[in-house]
């Protein structure tokens, strides 16, 4: 219902269904430091089909959020280079200026970001926040905002919607502001919804309800979304397809059935072994990556994650794995010395 | 859930025993409170690890806190190896305070960002051994005088009655500028009140009265406030002289203490003493903080949600230590976090709260294979599993907020979430009991709810 309103008022152009929605190549974002230029994406390319979903996984500082950023044009705008390209329903996007992004953002992608205390402005009661956001994108009187804005609480079922209309945001708990962020985000229908880390502030009940209320809409507005988290446990049921980030590179993309029966890279089995995981017997010892993540200014030689990976060979400390296709549809990696077939999903689960 | 008694505290020696505990605070001025801890008990024995577990909101980190006596509880007893906390002196607190320690969720802010490591990890070091030097009788006595003064002035009825003595002084003061002025004036032009100005006279008399102890009060406080200020340095100096005279060893003593604290949590010491929170990573930082948890030896550690701001691989690190120190040292744990297989992982006994009440508390294998509370279910289902062949959506997501913890719910207190609820539950809140095992064994399972769940809603 919501729904088909925004995609009325945003007056959605349809594009033949056959090219990806968006489309992702070679992309790299530096930044300049004084310590010198962190490279925190580094050659990432994948697509998205229109109404699906990628679960973009790795560890802090892996660059999830800079990518995201990246493919939005959401970066600070000094010592910042970005190259490679991104087309979004078949034009590039990657040149385009602040202006012109303008059209793009919200009503074709929008965000909802990790902390929604810190992305809400804690002065300001939440209707007229979310009224500003609606009149800055759609050419709509106050009155006809309030009552979308009012509807848009609604959909994301928030309670009495008009009583937290005039409510600040310290006034709502961080599952209600969450919503409330998801609400303002789809608020011009976008095509293209970025989650960063939507649930992880929030505590493990309010998560489950955040992540289906997301897919809910999803599915109600065809909507794509990118999925961004560092929890396995959070997109294994609900993303199409998954790309593991380690170090500002894929080092793992494939269909999430694929990536949980037959995954190839270390690192991956290596997240997935880290989740303490409720059908274990307590005092279960949890495998742990040792070591820390690689310097994004000096990148190793050769593969990144050889310091802290248990199959490294001396050729993983010479000769950098590309990624590339293995055998299964869709399916990709970067390594060496994969992780044997054979089900990696029953061996971590019993 | 809104279980109340405590049929399931152990008969056995506790290292921590909470009893009856209650945290309220006022909000507003209409009497109203925020019921954050309504009558939660529980124990922990030596070398033990209990696990509180519930939703943001429910009480965890106010109960941890009320331990640590900040702030003290409203009702109920805390005994560290039966010694109550309640009603000892600022000096066996401090020394209370060395054998429990606690540990925060955001590794970062918990961290002073404006000093080394080093400093950092050997704070509770040095607090304690500066209280080794008795302070001299006049920073004693200033002390006590600054608070006594801060108290005073602060006290309502010292408040009250300067209102009042300033009330009654001007009511005089008026009267008798008004019946001055009223009358008329005699030949030489001065006007005579009569009657009227002298009960004016008298009426200020008394405000001053009232006013005159406070005024003298002050005026003496102050004046001593000052001689003892001005005197302060120089009776301090001996003191500061035997600190100075023992720094070095301190110094040398507290390097290899903070080395090897450092080293047993995995942080290199050498390279990471100097430096200062923000150069570390999340898990490191939260390293570093059980560094300083575990450097005066304590017997148990209140780790508030040690890992909920870190991501999995880091959390699996921090896990994996405390387990390792809990059987190296025979540390007690109590181990706050809102995801239940974390809590599984690391726990011997489970506590699950709801709006500041228990509902279940049992062996952590137990309470999966067999939840009796149907808020423990909804708990567990919420746990994302990395599974996809498992729809997260076929999952029991408990619906709405919790409900205000300023007017919570009569009787149990889960009942407006509940399947389960009947109007029993509206009326009677339920206490714990034993579901299962027997009573002080560690296969002993209690709930507190009035229709728990039974074997045909676990298959
Ligand atoms: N403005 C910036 N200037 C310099 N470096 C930056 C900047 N923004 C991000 N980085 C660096 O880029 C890397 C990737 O950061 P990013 O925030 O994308 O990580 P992430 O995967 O989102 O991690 P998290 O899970 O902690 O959110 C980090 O090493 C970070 O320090
Ligand atoms: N100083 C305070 N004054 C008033 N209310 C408070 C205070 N501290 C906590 N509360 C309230 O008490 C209740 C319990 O809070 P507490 O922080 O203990 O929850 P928690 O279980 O630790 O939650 P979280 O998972 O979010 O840390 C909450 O409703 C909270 O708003
Ligand atoms: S390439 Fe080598 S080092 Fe890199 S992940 Fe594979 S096995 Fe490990
Ligand atoms: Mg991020
Ligand atoms: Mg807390």
């Amino acid at each position: 219902m919501t729904g088909s309103m925004a995609d009325d008022v945003c007056r959605l152009t349809k594009t033949p269904a056959e090219e990806p929605l968006l489309s992702v190549e070679n992309l790299r974002t530096q930044f300049f430091t004084p310590r010198g230029a962190v490279t925190a994406v580094d050659g990432v390319s994948f697509t998205l089909e229109r109404g699906k979903t990628l679960g973009v996984v790795g560890e802090s500082g892996s660059g999830k959020t800079v990518l995201s950023r990246s493919i939005m044009n959401l970066l600070p705008s000094r010592n910042v280079k970005r190259t490679g390209s991104v087309r979004f329903d078949d034009r590039e996007i990657l040149n385009l200026s602040d202006s012109e992004m303008r059209h793009v953002w919200g009503k074709e992608m929008a965000m909802v970001f990790q902390d929604p205390m810190t992305s809400l402005n804690p002065v300001m009661k939440v209707g007229k926040q979310i009224i500003e956001s609606l009149r800055l994108h759609l050419d709509v009187s106050k009155k006809e905002a309030r009552s979308t804005g009012v509807e848009l609480l609604r959909s994301v079922n928030i309670p009495e919607p008009e009583k937290r209309f005039e409510e600040y945001p310290h006034q709502l708990s961080g599952g209600m502001r969450q919503r409330v962020m998801i609400a303002v985000a789809l608020a011009c229908g976008p095509r293209l919804l970025f989650a960063d880390e939507p649930t992880t502030a929030l505590d493990v009940t309010v998560q489950a309800q955040i992540l289906n209320l997301l897919q809910d809409q999803q599915i109600e507005r065809h909507m794509a979304m990118i999925l961004v988290t560092h929890d396995l446990g959070v997109v294994a049921g609900r993303a199409d397809e998954i790309a593991v980030m380690y170090g500002g590179r894929l080092v793992e993309k494939a269909p999430t059935a694929t990536l949980f029966r037959d995954m190839k890279h270390p690192y991956t089995e290596a997240l997935l072994q880290s989740i303490p995981r409720i059908e274990n017997p307590s005092h279960t010892r949890l495998k742990v990556i040792g070591g820390r993540p690689p310097d994004l200014v000096n990148q190793p030689k050769g593969c990144a994650f050889a310091a802290r990976c248990p199959r490294v060979q001396p050729r993983c400390l010479e000769e950098r794995p590309e990624l590339e296709p293995s055998l299964a549809a869709g399916h990709s990696f970067a390594c060496h010395f994969p992780v044997e077939s054979a089900g990696s999903l029953s061996e971590s689960s019993n | 859930m809104a279980g109340s008694g405590s049929v399931h505290l152990r008969e056995r020696d506790s290292v921590l025993r909470v009893e009856h505990l209650t945290v309220e605070f006022p909000v507003g001025t209409s009497g109203a409170k925020v019921h954050a801890v309504s009558d939660v008990s529980f124990d922990i024995m030596k070398g033990e690890t209990l696990g509180v577990v519930g939703e943001s909101g429910c009480g965890k980190s106010t109960t941890g806190k009320a331990i640590m006596r900040v702030p003290p509880p409203t009702k109920g007893s805390v005994l560290l190896e039966g010694q109550d906390l309640e009603g000892l002196s600022a000096n066996e607190l401090r020394e209370v305070r060395g054998r429990l320690q606690m540990i925060f969720q955001d590794p970062i802010s918990s961290l002073n960002p404006r000093r080394t490591i080093r400093d950092i990890v050997a704070e509770p070091l040095t607090v304690q051994w500066l209280e080794g030097f008795p302070r001299s009788p006049v920073s004693t006595a200033w002390r006590r005088l600054t608070s006594a003064m801060t108290a005073g002035a602060r006290h309502p009825i010292a408040g009250r009655l300067a209102r009042v003595g300033l009330l009654i002084f001007f009511i005089g003061f008026l009267l008798f500028v008004a019946s001055t002025a009223l009358a008329d004036p005699d030949d030489f032009g001065r006007r005579d009140g009569g009657g009227g100005a002298s009960l004016g006279e008298w009426i200020m008399t008394a405000g001053g009265v009232v006013l005159l102890p406070l005024i003298v009060v002050g005026a003496v406080g102050a004046v001593l406030w000052a001689v003892l200020v001005l005197l302060m340095p120089l009776a301090s100096l001996p003191r500061t002289l035997k600190i100075r005279s023992q720094q070095k060893a301190f110094d040398a003593e507290t390097e290899t203490r903070v080395a090897a604290a450092l080293e047993e949590v995995g942080i290199p010491a050498d390279l990471s003493m100097p430096k200062m929170p923000h150069e570390f990573s999340g898990g490191q930082a939260q390293r570093i903080s059980i560094a300083r948890a575990l450097i005066l030896e304590p017997e148990v550690i209140i780790c508030d949600e040690p890992v909920s701001a870190l991501d999995v691989s880091v959390q699996a690190q921090v896990l994996n230590l405390l387990e390792d120190l809990k059987a190296k040292y025979g540390i007690s744990l109590m181990f706050i976090a809102h995801d239940l297989a974390v809590v599984k992982n690391i726990s011997d006994r489970v506590v699950v709260m709801y709006l500041g009440k228990t509902c279940e508390v049992a062996a952590p294998d137990a309470l999966y294979a067999a939840p009796r509370h149907p808020y423990t279910q909804v708990l567990m289902s919420a746990i994302p599993v990395p599974d996809p062949l498992i729809d997260p959506r076929s999952a029991r997501v408990i619906s709405g907020e919790l409900p205000s913890p300023i007017t919570p719910p009569s009787g149990c207190r889960f009942r407006t979430r509940c399947p389960r609820a009947t109007e029993l539950c509206t009326r009677a809140e339920p206490v714990m009991t034993l579901a299962a095992g027997s009573p002080g064994e560690s296969d002993a399972h209690y709930v507190a709810c009035h229709h728990p769940l039974t074997e045909e809603d676990w298959s």
